[in-house]
């Protein structure tokens, strides 16, 4: 039910929209081609991924969406999907690339430490000298992106050049970004001395992205936290994630599975392609799309 | 020694300055927008009504409002703009529901053609939990009203008509620009970067995510202040404001202040204007919020002496709001 939804969703152009009746958009097309690339009879992902082959901009990037030039934190999403089809491969490689020179600003936290020695409240309270991948060029880098980034890169074969360096920094800067109850916020962890709370979908995309690269403690603090969340979010987005990362580390997810479809079939996700397509990839008991954990 | 004093303001101001939001804090006072631009009435008005509880009838209230201020609904397709930002279920970080509701309703009955609610997240991207969560969907619901969300919407580029942030033209959601009247239903806050957010800093929802960035951190990077300013410049289209001040939220606001219930409804077409008397409500002074100072300079009118008062008086309604530290300078 959840597949014949996503693909009922496709635009004339061959791409999906954000929403039904949205023009189409990169995000919710490359989760599309991700998702229905694991599926056992092999859909056809052709319009799709032509959708996506025809918008790699000059610089090898993606869009956002269509009618617009730059290139965006999409372009994760892109090379992810295309890198399953052998016969994308090349342009999975060349945004792979293009992935490897984004770069997230860094900004200088060391005022926040003399401030503490005077008693004021720092700002924030994180290492600003990481660099991990923003949402747009010429801004900071948050935990979905980079997340994105980290999953895409480590899905491309062989990695391009400086991509191993770029990859473990990303790492070093999601587990400098774990939140007091042990998820992630979408960036922060701490903010003028407040801790900040974690959402279900960023810690879910960044217990993927590390996989078991982080500490054993960390991880399942990371997914009690996760579980605890989805005790009180049911949405399409946080289940259908927080399956992924709790598939991936082996815990019992049927019952999660179940309330997925029974939640489709209550609220159709609002009407959200992106949760959708999640979806899809998350009621696939057979996929293992981040590969094996344990594996670099 | 540094003396401790001058050594916190100067520090926290670096740290404001540049944070991880990356929110850097204009220092320009030159104007750079073509005053031509920007004609004003000689006055505004602006309404306060009293608004005891959310459980109490309120779209009465909201329809007399909207007349007060003298916005032109009949015939228009409206969009609402609330503040749904995040959600804590011991907080009052989103404008409520009910107001949300029975300001839909408000409108449809002053003969609106289409009534749509619509907002970009700042900070959560999972709408469908927000929305529910929150309790808007079921509101939604029970009214009837489409909602768009704004950070996955079609987007056309508009051009800039002041030049704060140095930004090229703002993609912004297509629901927004073809709306005939434009409807910012903020939440009464303080802002721990902004120092209140109320109908102007409410625009940040417009700007779509999807292309910005979360929390509209581009938007950050180039100062707070200075997109308040270009984003509410670009808009043309007729506005309305409706803050819900039934219950404010003071201290470490947007997200992680405590509840001020101020029992109170504030309405106008000006929202420079609409926001000078929300701050004066708190008790802070308009002339030190700096995006205020500036928009009254050009965008609309933060002084007293040009604003209309109708409804309420005000005095008897203030209270003064807690504020962090950095910005006790804003006391009134």
């Amino acid at each position: 039910m959840m597949r014949a939804a996503l693909l009922a969703r496709q635009n004339p152009d061959g791409g999906l929209g954000a929403r039904p009746g949205l023009p189409s958009a990169t995000e919710p097309t490359a989760l599309a081609v991700l998702a229905l690339s694991f599926e056992p009879d092999q859909p056809d992902t052709l319009p799709l991924r032509a959708w996506l082959r025809a918008r790699q901009t000059p610089e090898h990037a993606w869009p956002v969406m269509a009618g617009l030039q730059e290139p965006s934190w999409t372009t994760a999403l892109a090379v992810l999907a295309l890198a399953r089809y052998p016969e994308d491969a090349p342009l999975a490689e060349r945004g792979a690339a293009w992935l490897t020179s984004s770069r997230g600003k860094t900004i200088d936290t060391r005022g926040g430490l003399l401030g503490r020695l005077f008693g004021a409240t720092p700002t924030n309270e994180l290492d600003g000298t990481l660099v991990g991948w923003p949402w747009v060029d010429g801004t900071f880098s948050w935990v979905e992106p980079t997340a994105y980034a980290l999953l895409a890169l480590r899905a491309v074969s062989p990695p391009p050049a400086g991509a191993t360096a770029r990859i473990a920094e990303g790492e070093r800067l999601l587990l400098d970004r774990v939140c007091r109850d042990g998820g992630w916020n979408y960036g922060n962890r701490r903010v003028l001395g407040e801790d900040l709370w974690s959402y279900p979908d960023t810690t879910a995309l960044a217990v993927l992205a590390l996989g078991r690269r982080a500490d054993r403690g960390i991880t399942d603090r990371a997914l009690a936290c996760l579980e605890s969340m989805l005790t009180r979010n049911h949405s399409g987005l946080a289940t259908a994630l927080g399956v992924l990362a709790l598939a991936a580390h082996g815990r019992d997810v049927h019952a999660l599975r179940e309330r997925l479809q029974a939640r489709f079939e209550a609220t159709g996700f609002a009407g959200d392609s992106r949760a959708l397509a999640w979806a899809v990839l998350a009621s696939n008991a057979a996929a293992k799309p981040f590969g094996e954990p344990g594996r670099a | 020694m540094l003396e401790r004093r001058a050594f916190l303001k100067g520090a926290l101001g670096g740290l404001v300055a540049v944070s991880a939001h990356g929110c850097s804090r204009p220092a320009q006072d030159e104007a750079r927008h073509d005053p031509a631009a920007f004609p004003r009435p000689a006055s505004s008005r602006v309404a306060v009504l009293r608004a005891e509880a959310y459980d109490r009838p309120l779209e009465a209230i909201i329809r007399d409002g909207i007349a007060l201020a003298g916005a032109e609904v009949a015939g228009r397709r409206v969009v609402v703009k609330p503040n749904l930002v995040e959600f804590d279920p011991a907080g009052v970080i989103n404008t409520h529901p009910a107001v949300i509701a029975a300001t839909v309703v408000a409108l449809r009955r002053l003969g609106a053609r289409e009534v749509i609610v619509a907002e970009g997240p700042g900070h959560r991207r999972d709408t469908e939990y927000l929305l529910d969560a929150s309790g808007l969907l079921a509101v939604l619901r029970d009214v009837q009203a489409r909602y768009v969300d704004l950070n996955v919407d079609a987007v056309r580029p508009v051009p800039l008509r002041s030049w704060y942030t140095g930004l090229g033209p703002l993609q912004l959601p297509a629901t927004v620009l073809d709306a005939d009247l434009l409807v910012s239903l903020p939440k009464l806050k303080t802002h721990h970067w902004a120092g209140v957010t109320l109908s102007m800093k409410n625009m940040f929802g417009i700007v779509p995510g999807a292309v910005y960035g979360w929390p509209k951190n581009v938007l950050h990077w180039q100062g707070i202040e200075n997109s308040i300013l270009d984003i509410n410049a670009a808009l043309t289209m007729p506005r309305l404001a409706v803050v819900d001040g039934i219950v404010g939220m003071e201290g470490n606001g947007p997200i992680q202040g405590s509840a001020k219930p101020m029992g109170v409804l504030v309405f106008g077409t000006d929202w420079v204007a609409v926001d000078a008397t929300c701050a004066r409500l708190m008790e802070l002074e308009p002339a030190r919020i700096d995006y205020l100072r500036r928009a009254g300079t050009f965008l609309g009118h933060a002084d007293v002496a040009q604003i209309v008062q109708v409804g309420e008086a005000i005095a008897p309604l203030v209270r003064p709001f807690a504020v962090i530290d950095s910005f006790a300078a804003l006391r009134a």
